[in-house]
C-alpha cells in the first residue's frame, strides 16, 4: 500500500506575530494510504477547517511537515502542488453566467497554457470527470441554476478534472438532503475504491461516516488527533470522549449499509453486547456476511482482545483495525 | 459609430467628404473641413475608442478582483487621486504666483494631465504598498473607498482656498472630455493604453481562476498575492492615464462589463475582455456623439452624458438580474 498523505508532527493554529503563535492541538502525526476514504470529524472549533487550510497551503503550518505522495509541501511550487491535491469547498462561487462546463474545465488550468486552450486529452478528461460525477446532463447549465447537491457534484467533477491523487473536501454533506447524502457517499466510495482516489473529507454526519469510511481522524479542541477505523473509536469510547456525549448506533438511521460491494466470504460471530455490535458493524461495513452459526473463520472477544480462529490457528488483536486488516489478508 | 462621430458635430461633414478625405482625394474637400476632421474629430474619436475600451477593461478587472458587480475603476480612489493632483497643482501654482493658474501661459492642459497622473499614481502606489499586508480583498476595497473620501475632502479644502478661475478650470476638467489629447500626444496616449489592454488579455486565465474564489484559485496554482497586485497595477495604470487626459469619466467602467456579460452570456474572461473593449469603445463613441449632436453648440461635458446613459442602464441591469434569479429559483 502506498502512503499518499503523511503529516509529520504538524502543528496548526494561528500566529498573530512570530513569537505569539497559538497551536490548536498537540502536533499531528497521521497518514493515509492511496485509495483510502477518510473522514475528519470532531466538535465545532476543533480545528478541522484550520487543518484543511494548512493542507491546501492556504495558511502556513506553525511547525512540522506535510507530505503528499512522498513530497514535502514546503518545497513545492503552487503549480506542482496543484497536480497533487485538489479541493472541494461549500463556498458559493461565480456570477450568474458561469457554466458548469467552465468550472469543470478550470480543473485543467494547472496543465494548460496562458490562453487556457484545451487539447483533446483535456477535453477527454473533462468529459470523463462529468461522467464520473454523473452530471453530463448539466454541462451546459449555469452554476446558479443548480441545487446544492448538483453544485457539490460540479465541484467534485472539477477536482476530478484536476486529476490529483488526493482530494480534500470541506463538509461536502453540509447542505445536502438525505438522498443527496447517500448519492454523495456512494460517489466518494466509488472514487476511492474503484478509481484509487485518496479522499479526506470533513463531516459532522456521524451516522454516514461510521458506516462508510475506512478511517476516521478524530479531533477535539486541545486534544491530540487520533486516527482509527470507526468501530475501534466507538468501542474504545474515544468517540464519546472527544464529542463529550455518548454515541449509540441508532436503528432508525437511513440504511447506509449495502453501499459496500459484498464479498463472498462469511464470518461467524456469536456473542452479545456493545463490543460485539461494533465488531459486526466493522465486518458488514467491509462487505463480509456475518453469521451466528457458521463461517470460514470464527471471531470472539475475550479480555478486551479480538480473537480470530480457524481450523489451524488462533490469533489475538488489540484493535478492530488490526483484526480487519488481517481478515482482508486472510481471504 | 466611428464614422458617425466623424460626420457629426457643430459642423456637419458629409460622409462623401470624409471618405474622400481618407482616400487621399484632398481636392474634394475644403481645407477648413479637412482640418476639423484630422485635427479634432479624428483624434477625438480615437481617444473615445481607446479611453472607452481602457475604462471598461479597468472596470472588469476591479469587478472580478473584488467579485463585486458594483466595483469600477474609481472605487479605489485612483481617479479621486487624480482630482486631488489637479486641485493641488492649480492651488499651488495659483498661490505661488499670486494669480490664477489658468492665466499663466505655461499652465496648459498638459500641466493638468501631468498633475492628474501624479495624483493617481500616488494613490496607486499607496494601494500596492498596503495590498501586500492585507489578507482579504474586501479590506482593500474598504481602504480604497476611504482613500477616495480622504482625497475627495482634501480636494474640497483646496478648492475652498483656490482662486475663482482655477475652480472653474477644475470643474471643467472634472466634466471630462475626449478632446483633451492633442494630435501630438495621441500616439503616446493610444500606445500606453493599448499596452495595458494587451497585458489584460494575458491575464484572462488568472481572472477566470480568481472568479472561482481565492482558495480555488490558489489550489489551481495561482499566486494570489502577486496576481492581485498585478491586476491592481494594471487597472490603476489604465485609470491613471485615461483620467489624466480625459478627466474622471464615470460609469463606463461600471456599466460596460455588465453589458459585455449580458451580451455574451459568459463569465469567461477570454471573451469578456475583448467584449468589454468593444462595448466600451462603442459606448464612449456613442456618448461622444450625443455630447455634440448637431444643433448643440460645442461639446457637452462627457461625464454628464456617460452618467445620464450609464445610471439608468445599471438600474435596468440590476432589475433584470433580480427578475432572472426569481425565475430560476
Amino acid at each position: 500500500m502506498k502512503e499518499m498523505l503523511k503529516l509529520n508532527k504538524l502543528v496548526i493554529g494561528y500566529a498573530s506575530s512570530k513569537k505569539d503563535a497559538k497551536a490548536l492541538m498537540p502536533p499531528i502525526s497521521v497518514s493515509m494510504n492511496s485509495g483510502d476514504l477518510v473522514a475528519l470529524t470532531g466538535p465545532n472549533g476543533a480545528g478541522k477547517t484550520t487543518l484543511f487550510r494548512a493542507l491546501s497551503s492556504n495558511i502556513l503550518p506553525l511547525g512540522g511537515e506535510i507530505f503528499i505522495d512522498q513530497q514535502n509541501m514546503r518545497k513545492l511550487h503552487a503549480r506542482e502542488k496543484s497536480a497533487l491535491l485538489s479541493i472541494v469547498l461549500t463556498d458559493r462561487i461565480g456570477d450568474q453566467y458561469m457554466k458548469v462546463s467552465d468550472v469543470v474545465a478550470s480543473g485543467r488550468y494547472p496543465y494548460v497554457g496562458i490562453w487556457a486552450r484545451l487539447n483533446k486529452l483535456d477535453r477527454q478528461i473533462i468529459d470523463q470527470s462529468l461522467h464520473l460525477a454523473g452530471i453530463e446532463a448539466l454541462a451546459a447549465r449555469t452554476l446558479q441554476s443548480l441545487s446544492d447537491g448538483e453544485r457539490q457534484k460540479v465541484m467534485i467533477a472539477k477536482a476530478l478534472a484536476q486529476d490529483t491523487p488526493l482530494i480534500l473536501m470541506d463538509e461536502p454533506a453540509a447542505f445536502l438532503d438525505y438522498p443527496s447524502k447517500i448519492a454523495l457517499i456512494r460517489l466518494l466510495k466509488t472514487l476511492s475504491s474503484e478509481h484509487n482516489k485518496t479522499i479526506l473529507f470533513s463531516s459532522h454526519d456521524l451516522d454516514m461516516i461510521i458506516s462508510n469510511v475506512d478511517k476516521i481522524w478524530l479531533m477535539a479542541p486541545q486534544k491530540p488527533m487520533i486516527s482509527g477505523i470507526p468501530e475501534d473509536l466507538l468501542a474504545s469510547g474515544k468517540m464519546n470522549d472527544y464529542f463529550g456525549i455518548p454515541y449509540q448506533l441508532a436503528h432508525t438511521v437511513f440504511d447506509y449499509a449495502g453501499l459496500s460491494s459484498p464479498k463472498n466470504n462469511s464470518v461467524c460471530v456469536h456473542g452479545v453486547g456493545e463490543d460485539y455490535n461494533w465488531l459486526r458493524h466493522a465486518l458488514r461495513r467491509k462487505g463480509y456476511a456475518v453469521s451466528e452459526t457458521k463461517g470460514d473463520i470464527v471471531l470472539r472477544i475475550a479480555d478486551g482482545k479480538y480473537i480470530l480462529s480457524d481450523k489451524q490457528v488462533i490469533s489475538k488483536f488489540d484493535t478492530l483495525e488490526k483484526l480487519t486488516n488481517e481478515i482482508d489478508k486472510y481471504f | 459609430m466611428l464614422l458617425l462621430n466623424l460626420f457629426f458635430g457643430s459642423v456637419t461633414i458629409h460622409p462623401k467628404e470624409v471618405i474622400s478625405a481618407f482616400l487621399g482625394h484632398s481636392a474634394d474637400i475644403a481645407e477648413s473641413r479637412r482640418i476639423i476632421l484630422y485635427e479634432f474629430r479624428f483624434p477625438q474619436a480615437i481617444v473615445a475608442i481607446v479611453a472607452g475600451a481602457g475604462l471598461a477593461v479597468a472596470g472588469l478587472l476591479m469587478q472580478t478582483l473584488f467579485r463585486n458587480p458594483l466595483a469600477d475603476p474609481s472605487i479605489l480612489g485612483i481617479s479621486s487621486g487624480a482630482s486631488l493632483g489637479v486641485a493641488l497643482a492649480l492651488f499651488l501654482a495659483g498661490s505661488f504666483s499670486g494669480q490664477a493658474a489658468v492665466n499663466m501661459g505655461w499652465f496648459t492642459s498638459i500641466g493638468l494631465s501631468m498633475a492628474a497622473f501624479a495624483g493617481a499614481l500616488m494613490v496607486l502606489f499607496f494601494l500596492l504598498m498596503i495590498s501586500g499586508r492585507i489578507k482579504h480583498v474586501v479590506t482593500l476595497l474598504i481602504i480604497g473607498i476611504m482613500i477616495a473620501y480622504l482625497t475627495g475632502s482634501l480636494t474640497g479644502l483646496l478648492r475652498y482656498y483656490s482662486q475663482k478661475e482655477d475652480i472653474q478650470a477644475f470643474v471643467i476638467w472634472g466634466m471630462g472630455t475626449f478632446s483633451g489629447v492633442g494630435s501630438a500626444q495621441l500616439p503616446f496616449f493610444t500606445g500606453a493604453i493599448m499596452l495595458g489592454l494587451f497585458v489584460s488579455i494575458l491575464l484572462s486565465k488568472s481572472l477566470n481562476m480568481i472568479l472561482l474564489g481565492d482558495r480555488y484559485a490558489q489550489n489551481l496554482g495561482l499566486n494570489i498575492k502577486f496576481q492581485t497586485r498585478l491586476i491592481l497595477l494594471l487597472a490603476g495604470y489604465l485609470t491613471a492615464i485615461i483620467t489624466a487626459y480625459a478627466g474622471p469619466i464615470a460609469f463606463i467602467g461600471l456599466a460596460v462589463p455588465h453589458i459585455a456579460r449580458n451580451l455574451f452570456k459568459t463569465s469567461d474572461h477570454r471573451i469578456l475582455i475583448p467584449a468589454s473593449m468593444l462595448s466600451g469603445a462603442v459606448l464612449a463613441l456613442f456618448c461622444n456623439l450625443i455630447a455634440r449632436l448637431p444643433g448643440l453648440d460645442g461639446n457637452l461635458p462627457i461625464n454628464s452624458i456617460t452618467s445620464l446613459i450609464g445610471a439608468p442602464f445599471v438600474i435596468w441591469v440590476m432589475l433584470r438580474q433580480n427578475k432572472q434569479s426569481i425565475l430560476e429559483s
